[in-house]
């Protein structure tokens, strides 16, 4: 599973990088993607290299939780792919059928590529982002583990 | 037998202007958006996704509002839309066991490894209308821990397995293709991928009478919860365009650990056997039928009798999609008209001849 | 695959149903050459027919065997845009994709599908010096009325011999789409070819 926390990301390499942000970037709203790419000047250029495209992920599951794999049902998931200008191609997953956010995730995920955008775009989006996710999900964690039992023995008799 | 017709199609469009009349009710009231149906009918949606076996809880809301609250109907809704787009392709099997828990409950143990954690459940309410839902109004937060839920939570499976006590879920000897319901049909006899398939996707009212009639003595069936866990599990998928993996979305989904009786021969000591249950969204009651229903499917795998139709694949997957269920039941609506005036003249002619044996009876009048 | 940098279809629903369309025709009156006239960006030395085709036909449950003449730069357009799996052994693959100049023998090294199931054989996406009508071989078979000419320029002659004696396996066999820049020429199995 690709974490969404820095530094779990396990061997650090590049890929690892990359899984990291587009698992940030899949799960960022369009909203706040038009925001950041507004923000960058110049705006950064690019051309679709796949128009994004709605399509159908059959979602697998594995009998038992670990054996033999089955599959579950489908998901719908829009991807994209663009070339910068520079030349970094990027892609773009996203869950459901909103086109233009799958060419704003592919469009960061190629920026990211740029040795001189990285550094910025990984304080400016992905680690707030990051951080976001992570608050929401410590957040439900801690009602959930509100509704955890503590059982307590009943003396019987006196 | 079916006749072409024509004619009615004034009638049609005029029926589909009433349906919609009907849809929007009474106009005084504020029309109903689907972001109100995802967010506060969601288990309605679970289960058109689930049945529907297409994870969009959008797309779900929106065919609950065309199909006015219709369950079935917004389930073929969702199954006819689904094949307008194209497969981008298979997602790695979902950790279950790396689940984000939002509910885990176990029946065979009181003290398990993380605690029995509630979740949002009925299970301890009153079952009493409570007539302040009857105006809007705000609600209180609900109080959270100091600490969160433990993730990954360890699994219940994990604890008995350790001692050889229960079967372990089967390895794979590949990685290459399963049965997939939505690109071949049915067939038999059904692996268990095509089971498990058919049963997520199955009809919730089905499996539930057909796992009760497990318990109530049609199969041999002594089932304990060994585990139900509802939380958030991540979608991975090879991109093709990377050739590695990445995480693409989280989705809600609903666990059923199922542990049956002992099973032993005079090679194996005996252990507990298990079903399993999976499905989109919160669906907890659907996904222990499910349970019980792979567990009794699984019979003759077991060498069990078989005895019932729980434990019967063909009587069980044949019958257990509502879409292929209610699309044969209902087409009795299309016009038999040529069919029904040749079983009109059979009757009639069986009619005059029975009345003209009558007639000439010679008990006529005795029976009189 | 990150030296993909040229796109594909520009509008993929639209693009490849034209295509297929062409295909469609191509393959139901065998001889008759259809055109395919989108405006792509492919890589050499995929013509614009048969980059529409790989397009069209390839995804992610068809592998594809590629000859050596389609290079490195056109496989991996074909990778990341179709998404089909690349087989190594021509045997696997549902389709094989081959430059001009690419040799077309051994035919028996392709899935020639089974007696059960026919439609396993495989594909041939092949890229020629030219295709034209009403000059060359006599074709015959379904789906054309009574003859067909048929030219197809820049295959070795050995060729014809070869696929002739693929026949006697019928249902097995390969069905061939011949493709030059825009222009695309089918020839299935049940086509019989002579002179």
């Amino acid at each position: 599973m690709a974490a969404i926390s820095e530094g779990q990301s396990g061997t650090g390499s590049e890929t690892a990088a990359r899984q990291r942000w587009l698992a940030v970037l899949a799960r960022t709203p369009r909203e706040r993607l038009e925001a950041a790419l507004s923000e960058l000047m110049p705006a950064p250029r690019y051309r679709p290299l796949k128009p994004a495209e709605a399509g159908l992920v059959m979602v697998r599951g594995r009998a038992g939780g670990t054996g033999s794999r089955f599959n579950l049902g489908e998901m719908t998931v829009t991807r994209a792919a663009i070339a910068l200008e520079e030349g970094p191609v990027g892609i773009g997953y996203v869950p459901g059928r909103d086109r233009r956010r799958a060419e704003l995730v592919a469009v960061f995920d190629a920026l990211l590529q740029l040795s001189d955008r990285r550094a910025s775009l990984m304080a400016a989006l992905i680690e707030p982002q990051a951080a976001e996710i992570e608050a929401a999900r410590a957040n439900r964690a801690a009602k959930v583990a509100a509704t955890r039992v503590s059982f307590f023995t009943m003396v019987r008799g006196e | 037998m079916y006749v072409a017709t024509k004619g009615g199609e004034q009638a049609i469009a005029n029926a589909h202007a009433l349906l919609a009349e009907d849809r929007r009710g009474d106009p005084t009231v504020p029309e109903i958006t689907p972001a109100q149906i995802r967010e506060q009918l969601r288990l309605g949606i679970d289960r058109v996704m689930a049945e529907g076996s297409l994870y969009d809880p959008d797309l779900a809301a929106l065919a609950l509002k065309q199909a006015r609250g219709d369950q079935v109907e917004a389930i073929f809704l969702l199954r006819a839309y689904r094949t307008t787009l194209p497969r981008l392709g298979y997602s790695e099997p979902v950790a279950t066991p790396e689940m984000r828990v939002h509910r885990r409950i176990s029946a065979t143990f009181k003290e398990i490894a993380g605690g029995q954690i509630l979740g949002p459940t009925f299970d301890y309410t009153q079952r009493l209308l409570d007539p302040s839902l009857a105006e809007t109004g705000e609600i209180a937060d609900a109080p959270a821990a100091g600490q969160g839920v433990a993730h990954p939570l360890p699994r219940v499976a994990d604890t008995i397995g350790r001692e050889g006590l229960l079967e372990p879920d089967a390895a794979e000897q590949d990685d290459g293709p399963i049965a997939d319901l939505t690109r071949e049909p049915l067939r038999f006899p059904a692996d268990r991928a095509m089971r498990l398939q058919a049963l997520a996707r199955g009809d919730e009212g089905f499996l539930l009478s057909m796992g009760y009639s497990t318990q109530r003595g049609y199969a041999r069936n002594h089932p304990f919860a060994g585990e139900i866990r509802m939380g958030e599990v991540a979608v991975e998928m090879v991109a093709p365009e990377l050739g590695f993996a990445i995480d693409i979305a989280d989705i809600c989904v609903t666990e059923c650990d199922m542990v049956n009786q002992f099973k032993g021969s005079k090679t194996e000591l005996p252990q507990f056997t298990r079903g399993y249950g999976l499905v989109f969204g919160y669906g907890e009651r659907k996904a222990m039928a499910m349970a019980l229903v792979d567990r009794s499917l699984r019979a003759e795998e077991l060498g069990e009798e078989i005895t019932a139709p729980p434990q019967d694949p063909e009587f069980v997957l044949y019958h257990c999609d509502n879409v292929e269920a209610s699309g044969f039941v209902q087409h009795l609506k299309l016009p038999h008209h040529v069919d029904f005036q040749s079983e009109l003249h059979v009757v009639r002619g069986m009619r005059a001849e029975a009345e003209k044996a009558l007639a000439e009876s010679p008990f006529k009048e005795a029976a009189e | 695959m990150q030296t993909v940098t040229l796109s594909g279809f520009a509008e993929p629903p639209r693009d490849s149903q034209v295509t297929f369309r062409a295909m469609l025709a191509a393959i139901a009156e065998p001889g008759l050459v259809q055109r395919v006239e989108l405006a792509l960006d492919a890589p050499a030395p995929l013509g614009r027919a048969l980059a529409s085709a790989c397009l069209t036909l390839l995804d992610f449950e068809t592998p594809v065997w590629l000859a050596p003449g389609i290079g490195k730069a056109a496989g991996d357009w074909i990778a990341f845009h179709t998404g089909a799996p690349l087989a190594t052994d021509p045997a696997a693959a549902a389709f094989a994709v081959l430059a001009e100049g690419d040799d077309l023998l051994p035919l028996d090294r392709f899935a020639l599908g089974s007696d059960e199931s026919p439609e396993l054989g495989a594909s041939l996406l092949v890229q020629v010096r030219g295709v034209a009508a009403d000059a060359g071989a006599v074709w015959f078979g379904p789906g054309i009325e009574t003859t067909r000419r048929v030219a197809v320029d820049g295959i070795d002659a050995r060729f014809w011999p070869a696929r002739a004696a693929l026949a006697p396996l019928f249902p097995r066999g390969l069905d061939i789409f011949f493709c030059a820049g825009d222009r695309v020429v089918a020839l299935p199995r049940t086509t019989k070819v002579e002179g």
